[in-house]
């Protein structure tokens, strides 16, 4: 192996630990034959709290290597201790559902080799092959439940959404490469803002790469699968698809966002519009939806979409603005909402997830009396819908404080004032499902009770605990971790 | 450049064919192939910009990675088809409708 190889593969630790990890994990579930799925839930989680340490290790300073295939910086090593942090919360969560199979793990740590690699990608190439690693093994998690017809639909409508928005995708990579004669992304960017800038294949070519990584992240009009692929899915997997690959889909527009940015008005459709424009309908689609849903899943699933919509408000500001001060506050703001949303839309999915499997379904009836039978769910999911509503003093609500503070500070109005509107509209749905569960009297009873409730595991305690205070805590005590994401930016 | 110009007439030509086959065809498999007709159009300008424009290899090596991972998204998206039609008998789209978006 020549010097040079062997250095550049040593940057490559945590994604060679992950496949080799992987590789341990596939044989283990080859031998074993009793509790399949808690072993693998416990080697994949021993897993991935080294991989958030070999991770949190890694040198930030690096740059590019592999021939300018990959690129170590910042933003790679916030989104792979992400990444690594929010799976292990989420085989946590799937650990209750799947005690004797193994499969759904090892699918799910083989699409985090691919948001590894999508944390650094710095080509089109390992950009479409790292979005397509996170994709393929998620279409058959979505299907993971073969013998129910709605699990296969939300499987197939997963997939055929899934294959047509990356052939949009990729004719799109193929465009700007014809204009560039580039694929690595930084030179796609220089390259354009010199020669191409405003031409109509440079606009056609970024809104077709939008709307590909538009649809991992559930951006209105590519949102179609979404609210069927959660409700159909396993519920502990659909709290994992909430949260992973969507902000797989983040750190994709992350590294696209020089090549959107470059773009100069043509028609009169400029890249801040064109951002602005898909955020607005994003929120306002997402919450208006949300309030029409008897499905506790769903609803959670349209609410989904409304943040993707929030966040997609401070990528507006960091096209606005290509550098500066304001263009840091808002990648701050993006990265903070995302580490917040992390913890409140997976603890939000593992109450429902709790609820269903113990009451037998997830339609709202279902949560009526919860807080006078389950006290300690019922709180634990108010804490969590009071903060994707955004009251304070929740980690919701500082998330939300940063993303407008940065819209204000660059002065624009009208996407803030649609953004608190929106807000405003989500109250209403959250609100619904605490006050059902606090005000009424239940209509379903549950079967096996014990005297303070559901029997709620240590794993389940646990994973309770882990998501309940930092949602509270970041609420009162953001100051650390704002500044940690600031450092990563320099 | 007329021959550019011809590659890319193709592709683009490809690639609305394969949007139409998505839009109109109710067969899972029928749209599949409609997918698979935009991904290749992508590829075709990724090797003829390739060959005539950039002078590198980075397109062609593009294009392997696109045959390749239509690959593996078909054969997972057929095994996906087959357990549908195990379980309703049919690989309509338009059937597939128990969750209600």
């Amino acid at each position: 192996m020549s010097p040079v190889t062997g250095q550049n593969l040593a940057q490559f630790t945590p994604e060679l630990a992950l496949a080799g990890g992987l590789l341990v994990l596939l044989i283990v579930d080859l031998i074993v034959r009793k509790n399949r799925g808690v072993i693998a839930a416990a080697l994949g989680g021993i897993l991935l709290v080294a991989l958030v340490f070999i991770s949190l290790a890694g040198n930030e300073k690096i740059g590019e290597y592999l021939f300018g295939a990959v690129v170590q910086d910042g933003m790679t090593l916030f989104f792979r201790v992400f990444f690594a942090a929010a799976t292990l919360v989420s085989i946590g969560i799937m650990a209750s559902t799947f005690k004797g199979e193994g499969e759904p793990f090892i699918l799910v740590l083989s699409s985090v080799i691919g948001m590894f690699l999508l944390a650094g990608s710095n080509d089109l190439i390992t950009l479409f092959v790292a979005i397509e690693m996170v994709s393929i093994p998620s279409y058959v998690l979505a299907g993971y439940r073969r013998k129910d017809p709605r699990s296969a639909e939300a499987a197939l409508k997963y997939v055929l959404y899934g294959a047509f928005s990356s052939g949009l995708m990729l004719y799109g990579f193929s465009l700007l490469y014809g204009l560039t004669g580039e694929t690595g992304l930084p030179e796609i960017a220089e390259g354009l803002i010199r020669n191409a800038s405003g031409s109509p294949a440079h606009l056609v070519g970024i809104v077709l790469i939008l709307a590909g990584v538009g649809y991992k992240i559930a951006m209105v009009p590519m949102h179609f699968w979404c609210p069927d692929v959660y409700e159909g899915s396993p519920t502990s997997i659909t709290a994992y698809f909430s949260v992973l690959p969507k902000a797989a889909g983040f750190a994709a527009l992350f590294r696209i966002v020089p090549i959107i940015a470059s773009l100069k008005p043509v028609y009169g459709i400029s890249a801040v519009g064109l951002i602005t424009l898909v955020s607005a309908l994003t929120m306002t689609f997402g919450n208006l939806g949300a309030i029409w849903q008897d499905s506790v899943k769903r609803l959670l699933a349209y609410s989904s979409i409304a943040h993707a919509g929030y966040i997609l408000m401070g990528f507006a500001v960091i096209v606005a603005l290509p550098a500066g001060e304001l263009h840091n506050l808002a990648y701050t703001a993006v990265l903070f909402y995302l580490v917040v949303y992390l913890f409140m839309n997976l603890g939000a999915f593992m109450v429902v997830d709790l609820v269903e499997r113990r009451l037998g379904g997830d339609s709202i009836g279902y949560f009526k009396g919860l807080g006078k039978h389950n006290p300690l769910p019922a709180l634990a999911l108010a804490v969590f819908l009071f903060s994707l509503a955004g009251l304070p003093p929740l980690a919701g609500f500082i998330g939300k404080f940063f993303l407008f503070a940065a819209l204000v500070k660059a002065q624009m109005w009208a996407l803030a004032i649609i953004g608190i509107a929106n807000a405003v509209v989500s109250l209403f749905y959250y609100v619904r499902i605490i006050r059902d569960m606090f005000l009424y009297d239940p209509d379903v009873v549950p079967v096996e009770q014990d005297e303070g409730g559901f029997k709620l595991g240590t794993l389940t305690s646990v994973l309770l605990l882990v998501t309940v205070v930092p949602t509270l805590l970041l609420g009162v005590y953001w100051g650390p971790l704002a500044e940690w994401i600031k450092l990563r930016l320099m | 450049m007329h021959n550019l110009t011809v590659y890319l007439l193709i592709s683009a030509a490809l690639f609305l064919l394969g949007l139409l086959a998505i839009m109109t065809r109710k067969n899972a498999v029928s749209v599949l192939m409609g997918i698979e007709l935009m991904l290749n159009s992508a590829g075709l300008n990724f090797v003829a910009f390739s060959r005539f424009s950039s002078g590198n290899l980075n397109g062609q090596v593009a294009a392997l990675f696109i045959v390749i991972i239509a690959a593996a998204e078909a054969a997972v998206a057929l095994a996906i088809f087959l357990n549908l039609y195990r379980l309703k008998a049919t690989s309509d789209v338009d059937k597939a409708d128990l969750l209600q978006g």
